[in-house]
């Protein structure tokens, strides 16, 4: 019976590649172009960052509110300066700032030196499209201290329009001079990024949903292999009952066979993403073997409760999609109300989404 | 007659709409038993609980021996040629299989003939022979048949109809619930299921009469 099976999982394994590589690429084309939608530079939305600059720190303030002038910047970020280290972490915490910066103290004087201390950028790891903000944070930040610098070294009739003591000013006007060329090349090395939430390293918006569009599609073969079994046959089963093959045996010989069939469509998903993907990990076609075995478990648990292949691709489509959709698998989470980020918590898929996700690319 | 191989004493048996109430069947080695009955009368529910697979509301159903079940939809996977289907019944090997379906009245079936053909490309009639002959591999002492000469045509028929005289005369038993008047002919008795009540038709009742009735 072993032998037979593993004879049809043959037999029907070119039609199930054809179908799901057919799906796949079309998935894969939803997904580039989503990025695109999702990283489209004209975004019209303000998102809020939480900002602590010590008060010794007058060039930054400075460079903070140059910034804030900035046409890039004043249309999409609006900095919200705090008097406290602590208020910057509860304002990213409780969702009232998306990121956070900390500058700490003596940044300036020790800029380019030895001794730099670094800007911390705050931020958690619930919704990956903020990375990308951040990142684009990190970079305005970087661009703010450059303008600072360039504001110091050609303007020093600035600092006293500003009210600032004239040697100061001149003393950091020299340091800051001698070292530009250093900063300008480390000027990445300044900030160190915080997770709030997590330490492990986050996913961009395209690998998230790649892997949740792969799990899906493994998700949906179920509905092919429903027509692949005569196990949702009630038919086949009593033959079996009556032959002394035990319905179990059965189930799990099915099983086997489903997860033979979905773990060749991931490798077949792992090679065509690995052009793609430069984070794709090889471990992944070991880690992933858990979601595949419980989606054929269940897939195949499905095609024995459920009576026609029909009632499967009703299932299939519609409960899989809407739970698939509900864990953030097809839209980012960070796109859908307060109400079903918190909901996606109870979605079993979510979890499932999050695992497959660290299984392919962590 | 022989010792019952079958017995049905008061049994009630309920699925979906149909009912069926204190049935009462017994059949010995050698016996061809029909059941006849409108789309819906029960027939099949009967065979399924004959085969274990249907447990009765009331009564008991004893079968002394190895029951073979043919299915009215064949229990076969398309893909897969008739041996393939064959082996997954059976830990016989594919020669013995052969020799099986070659030199014992299982040649009747004449299944040997397309062995290496798939499922998907054969007739009704072929399909309907490999059901029959993927049952009997088991060597079953009683054989339940629901429907086996539908939509057959008139060879696949006869074959059909040789197989169960060959059968029956070595000592099995046959439960056959069909519409076809032809295989009645072939039977020793022959039950009528009328809204849920079975009783044994005279000897010489024209089965499409007792229907009309």
């Amino acid at each position: 019976m072993i032998k037979a099976y593993c004879k049809r999982v043959l037999l029907f394994l070119p039609f199930v590649m054809c179908y799901f590589l057919a799906l796949g690429l079309a998935l894969l084309a939803l997904v580039m172009y989503a990025s695109e939608f999702l990283f489209e530079d004209n975004t019209d939305s303000i998102v809020s960052v939480a900002c602590y600059v010590p008060d010794e720190e007058a060039y930054s303030r400075l460079g903070i509110g140059l910034v804030q002038q900035m046409d890039s910047v004043k249309h999409t970020i609006d900095i919200d300066q705090v008097k406290h280290k602590k208020d910057v972490v509860r304002k990213v915490e409780s969702g009232d700032a998306i990121a956070g910066i900390i500058v700490p103290d003596g940044f300036i004087e020790t800029m380019g030196t030895p001794d730099s201390k670094q800007v911390q950028v705050i931020y958690r790891d619930a919704d990956t499209f903020e990375e990308h903000i951040v990142n684009d944070l990190l970079y305005a930040r970087s661009d703010l201290l450059g303008t600072t610098q360039c504001t110091i070294l050609t303007a020093g009739d600035l600092a006293e329009e500003l009210g600032m003591d004239p040697s100061e000013a001149y003393d950091v006007e020299r340091t800051t001079s001698n070292n530009l060329f250093n900063y300008v090349m480390d000027r990445k090395t300044l900030f160190h990024g915080v997770n709030v939430d997590d330490l492990v390293a986050k996913y961009a918006v395209r690998e998230r949903l790649t892997a949740s569009y792969t799990l899906y599609i493994i998700m949906m073969s179920v509905f092919v292999i429903s027509f692949f079994y005569k196990g949702n046959s009630s038919i086949f089963r009593a033959r079996a009952k009556l032959s002394g093959i035990g319905t179990w045996k059965i189930f799990l010989l099915e099983s086997l066979c489903a997860a033979f069939m979905m773990y060749l469509l991931y490798i077949l998903i792992f090679v065509c993403a690995s052009f793609i993907f430069d984070s794709m990990k090889i471990l992944s076609l070991v880690t992933v073997l858990p979601v595949i075995i419980i989606v054929a478990l269940a897939g195949t648990g499905l095609c024995y409760i459920v009576k026609s292949p029909t009632a499967v691709s009703y299932i299939t489509f519609g409960a899989g999609t809407s739970l698939m959709y509900l864990a953030g698998g097809l839209i980012p989470l960070d796109y859908m109300p307060r109400f079903f980020q918190n909901a996606a918590l109870f979605n079993p898929l979510y979890y499932l989404i999050q695992f497959f996700m660290r299984s392919m690319f962590l | 007659m022989s010792d019952p191989i079958v017995t049905i004493e008061n049994i009630s048996l309920r699925y979906k709409k149909t009912v069926l109430t204190d049935v009462s069947i017994s059949a010995g080695k050698g016996e061809t038993v029909g059941l006849l009955g409108l789309n819906g009368s029960g027939k099949s529910t009967l065979l399924s609980a004959i085969a274990g697979l249907r447990k009765p509301a009331t009564g008991v159903i004893k079968v002394n021996g190895k029951a073979g079940f043919v299915t009215q939809e064949n229990a076969l996977i398309d893909e897969l040629t008739a041996m393939d289907n064959l082996k997954m019944w059976t830990p016989l090997s594919k020669a013995d299989i052969l020799k099986e379906l070659t030199e014992t009245e299982l040649s009747i079936l004449k299944v040997s003939d397309f062995i290496d053909l798939k499922v998907k490309r054969m007739s009704g009639g072929m399909k309907k022979r490999l059901a029959i002959a993927s049952v009997l591999l088991a060597k079953p002492d009683i054989l339940l048949m629901d429907e086996p000469l539908a939509a057959l045509d008139i060879p696949a028929k006869n074959d059909i109809i040789n197989f169960m005289d060959s059968f029956r005369s070595r000592g099995g038993t046959i439960f056959i619930a069909s519409h076809s008047e032809d295989v009645f002919r072939h039977c020793s008795k022959i039950y009528l299921l009328k809204k849920g009540v079975c009783t044994l038709l005279p000897e010489g009742t024209s089965p499409a009469e007792a229907l009309n009735d």
